[in-house]
């Protein structure tokens, strides 16, 4: 849970980063650098300097052109722009050019003027109609030239329209964004000739300079002052150059006031940058306080990842070699490339923006090999913790092999020769074979490398023999040992054709079989002479303990009256019988443990066998005021058992639950069918305490009462089980306090015959 | 007064059973060894045999073997060794009866009266049979017209349900019955199964009718099977 939770933040503060990243990166602002965030106001801002340093250069560029273009107030295309003259043969002529044929000869040669009023050049059309130089006598724009250079004055015609042009772009881009449209920028310049004669330049006629200095931004220039006065914080520093240069007479008498309504009543690129200048801040905090959030969450929440993963259990991906991790981590990130330029972008450039896409594709790639990252991260973290990082990694496999060369020096020496004697026969013979047949003259040319070839030949196919023999010997080795194991000790290798190492390695396991072979028929032998040996001393005893029991009885029969010796011969007869059934059952007890039986297997009706042995006891646990509760399913159930020995089995279990079950208590008996195993299980309640581990119970002579005061030989249980086992069932003894619990299984016979009266 | 010939290398079991079987007002003659028992035997009349399996000399089993070829008289086994391989051939080679030591000195009487009974009364038994609905199965004989049970000449009484699951099965002697379906033929009815009344009946048939009702000479279980008279 907890790794689950710390993924989800982990991701969450992943998307946080993003949205920081893109509201940083996104924003048109990006790359003018962070220290436009420092400023408090757009008006302090380097966008507003710039746009300021712009507009001061175009007020200007008007002020300079206003004359050029306009005669009184207005634009007039049919002013003379430039005058030129060329030499005609002998003969010099002059022409001028008014503004109207400079524009139409630049249109022709395919220039125009965008919707920003720069000059463009459209890409059809052929330049250089006519590229004669002509002498320029004058241009009207440029009332003082110096030519410093006679080729100065030369210029084509296509060359003087782009002039004309750029500068109509500038006079117009002037006239129609400041004074033709309502600008929050006002300016006023004015040149005195004297005090009647004035220059007028401004968007504001109605404004005196004061008022203009009264506004939120401003800039006064006076030509008698060297610096402006200005609350505007960096000034556009080359104003009062720009301002003396334009002067157009030869005094101090002017002056410049540039103002800014910074309530922007009006829509211009003041007001628009004013307001993106406040969009753009709110993003870039944003986008910082996000990237910030992000990034913190990030690597809380990756540690808290990685620490979770120490207590992960490896899985299937972890159990692959180190390496071959890596190397599926790379190829992943390769394919994640690959889907996400080819695939995903397609999908996000349905729903983004061309702008962007560059961006998004980068994300998508980035976020991509990130998961990549963590997922390969957190199963080197778990091989890590695991301690699997090394152990499982292909280098240490590979250092393993390698050292095992350097360890076994003595085999690597010969392997190595015998097999580089073999490469070097081979590729000496050949060579021999080729350059014999090729250098060599006359029959020798065909014989000696046929001989060279048959020599050759036979190497190989002893090489190749060589390899099938061992490979055989191999075969034949591994399989024996596959019997061996699976407990033939019979099994013997036939080691006439075996040679070398593998002869001596066959006839070793040869020696082990028919060792572990003896070994295990002694074993049989002497458990079959332990049984016998139990068998004949149980008749040795027998024979004294007939007549123990005999007289026994026939004192008892002469009516003595001694209350004494009543109480002797209770406890004789008690023994007696009791040493009489240890015999019996020790008898048993060694048969059954050795094996030593015959057994008379045959379909057995368990259903039956419990209602008869319930049947033979039900009188018997009434002494001990003994309740049984059986519980057995009305359908036959077939297994294949010995019918007599599994009435042993029953009959010593029932016996148990009657010896030790506590009185008056009741005994359950089920039968039940758990998948294809009847299982039998008898419970009762012990009469003592069980303070016995319940396998100790079938070890023989163990029995529920330590003090061993009730009859029984302790061989009960111990003969059930094996016989249990010997019949292939299963045996167990459970204890639960005083609740004692055997459980005897055997499988069900597969092919249960339907009911039929089968005896 | 019966002759019985005891013959067992231990003196005192000879001698305890020779105290049991006189009180019963049988005349015991003692022998050690095989060879004193065969020597006793063709020179006096015999009733019944007791004999022990490991003795000097001629063992139980090849003694029984040579009384075998002269006489028919019972035989009783009386041996320490228990297990169902050495009963199986003592009855085999022409014994009557297997006892294993240590045993019962009461049951050993009841067998021996028992042997006794079916021997000197066999031929008048199967005189009767001409008319009469009797069936018989060694020493046990059923007269379904009086309803009377003997074993060995000697009346048993039976409750009649116990009467008829005995004649069902004397009846088809050999033939193994399962509790379900003595059951159907005894109470008619569809056996409902998990039930130990048959199952109880029978033991206190085994009771009656046999002298060791865990060693049945008559009804017999078939663990797992069913029940069945053995066929004699």
């Amino acid at each position: 849970m907890k790794r689950f939770s710390a993924l989800f933040l982990h991701l969450a503060a992943l998307i946080f980063t993003i949205i920081g990243l893109s509201l940083m990166y996104l924003n048109y602002n990006y790359g003018r650098g962070i220290h436009l965030f420092s400023h408090s106001s757009y008006e302090d801002s380097t966008l507003f300097q710039e746009q300021l340093e712009k507009d001061i250069a175009k007020i200007f560029d008007y002020v300079n052109y206003k004359d050029v273009f306009e005669t009184d107030g207005q634009l007039d295309y049919g002013k003379k722009m430039v005058g030129v003259s060329y030499t005609y043969g002998a003969e010099r002529q002059s022409i001028t050019y008014t503004l109207d044929e400079l524009i139409r000869y630049g249109k022709s040669c395919g220039y125009y003027l965008n919707s920003d009023y720069e000059v463009v050049k459209s890409e059809s059309t052929k330049t250089a109609k006519n590229s004669d130089n002509f002498l320029v006598d004058w241009r009207v724009y440029m009332p003082s030239d110096d030519f410093s250079e006679p080729g100065d004055a030369y210029s084509t015609l296509e060359d003087l329209s782009l002039e004309i042009l750029n500068r109509l772009g500038s006079y117009l881009s002037t006239y129609n964004n400041l004074i033709a449209a309502p600008s929050n920028l006002v300016f006023q310049v004015c040149y005195n000739r004297s005090d009647e004669e004035q220059s007028l330049y401004t968007n504001a006629p109605d404004m005196t300079p004061e008022e203009i200095c009264s506004m939120g931004k401003y800039c006064y220039l006076e030509g008698t002052s060297l610096s402006p006065d200005t609350n505007i914080s960096v000034l556009p520093t080359n104003i009062s150059a720009i301002a003396e240069s334009s002067n157009p007479y030869d005094n101090n008498n002017y002056y410049v006031a540039i103002g800014l309504n910074t309530d922007y009543p009006y829509s211009d690129v003041y007001s628009e940058g004013y307001y993106s200048f406040r969009d753009m801040r709110l993003m870039y905090a944003a986008g910082i306080l996000f990237l910030a959030v992000g990034l913190l969450g990030m690597g809380v929440s990756l540690f808290h990842l990685f620490r979770t993963e120490q207590r992960q259990p490896l899985t299937y991906f972890d159990t692959i070699t180190t390496e071959n991790s890596i190397l599926l981590f790379v190829a992943g990130i390769a394919l994640s490339l690959f889907l996400s330029y080819r695939v995903f972008s397609k999908f996000l450039h349905l729903v983004i923006r061309v702008a962007y896409w560059d961006y998004t594709d980068k994300l998508v790639a980035a976020v991509c090999i990130y998961l990549l990252f963590l997922l390969e991260a957190g199963s080197l973290i778990r091989r890590y913790h695991a301690k699997t990082l090394w152990s499982n990694s292909l280098f240490k496999n590979f250092k393993k092999f390698v050292s095992l060369y350097f360890h076994e020096k003595a085999l690597t020496v010969t392997v190595g020769v015998t097999y580089f004697c073999f490469l070097g026969a081979n590729l000496v013979l050949l060579g021999a074979a080729f350059l014999t047949f090729y250098q060599m003259q006359g029959a020798i040319s065909l014989f000696l490398p046929a001989g060279l070839l048959i020599i050759l030949i036979t190497i190989d196919l002893w090489g190749f023999h060589y390899l099938f023999h061992n490979a055989w010997e191999q075969t034949k080795i591994t399989e024996a040992i596959r019997t061996l194991s699976l407990g033939d000790t019979s099994y013997q290798i036939d080691t006439s054709l075996f040679s070398g190492k593998e002869k001596e390695l066959a006839e070793n396991l040869n020696n082990i079989t028919t060792g572990l072979e003896k070994a295990l028929q002694e074993q049989v032998k002497s458990e079959r002479l332990k049984a016998d040996l139990i068998t004949n001393v149980s008749h040795d005893i027998k024979t004294p303990l007939t007549s123990i029991i005999n007289y026994v009885d026939l004192i008892k029969r002469e009516q003595i009256q001694d209350p004494r010796i009543q109480s002797y011969l209770e406890v004789l007869d008690q023994k007696s019988q009791r040493l009489k059934t240890l015999t019996e059952d020790l008898v048993e007890a060694s048969k059954a443990s050795s094996g030593n039986l015959k057994l008379e297997i045959s379909d057995i009706n368990f259903t039956e066998l419990i209602q008869q042995t319930n049947g033979e006891f039900e009188e018997k646990f009434t002494i001990r005021h003994l309740e049984m509760i059986t519980q057995i399913p009305e359908k036959r159930i077939i297994i294949a058992a010995d019918g007599r020995r599994l009435w042993r089995i029953l009959e010593n279990l029932y016996n148990n639950a009657f010896k030790y079950a506590m009185e008056g208590s009741r005994v359950y008996v089920d039968l039940a069918v758990h998948e294809d195993m009847a299982v039998f299980t008898i419970k009762n309640v012990s009469a003592n305490p069980l303070n016995i581990d319940a396998s100790e119970l079938t070890e023989r002579f163990v029995r529920g009462d330590v003090a061993r005061t009730t009859e029984g030989s302790g061989l009960g249980l111990s003969i059930a089980k094996s016989l249990t086992l010997l019949q292939n069932g299963s045996f167990d003894i459970f204890i639960d306090g005083d609740l004692f619990k055997a459980q005897v299984a055997f499988p069900i016979k597969p092919k249960d015959k339907p009911a039929s009266s089968e005896a | 007064m019966q002759n019985i010939l005891v013959c067992d290398d231990d003196k005192q079991i000879v001698e305890a059973i020779d105290i049991y079987l006189t009180g019963e007002g049988y005349h015991v003659i003692k022998a050690y060894d095989g060879y004193e028992a065969l020597e006793i035997l063709d020179s006096t009349p015999v009733d019944l045999m007791i004999i022990d399996v490991m003795m000097p000399g001629l063992d139980g089993i090849r003694t029984t073997l040579k009384v075998r070829e002269t006489s028919s008289i019972p035989i009783i086994i009386l041996s320490a060794k228990s297990e169902d391989n050495d009963k199986i051939l003592g009855l085999n080679i022409g014994a009557d009866d297997y006892i294993a030591k240590p045993f019962n000195p009461l049951e050993l009487v009841a067998r021996v009266k028992s042997h006794i009974r079916r021997y000197t009364q066999l031929g008048n038994l199967s005189q009767q049979q001409a008319d009469e609905q009797v069936y018989k199965c060694g020493g046990l004989t059923i007269n379904d017209d009086n309803k009377e049970v003997q074993v060995d000449g000697e009346t048993i009484k039976l409750t009649p349900i116990e009467y008829n699951i005995l004649l069902l099965l004397v009846k088809n002697a050999g033939k193994v019955f399962s509790i379900d379906e003595i059951y159907e033929q005894i109470w008619n009815e569809e056996a409902i199964g998990a039930d130990n009344t048959v199952a109880v009946h029978i033991r206190h048939i085994r009771e009656k009718i046999e002298i060791n009702p865990r060693e049945p000479r008559y009804l017999k279980v078939v663990w797992g099977v069913g029940y069945k008279i053995e066929k004699q």
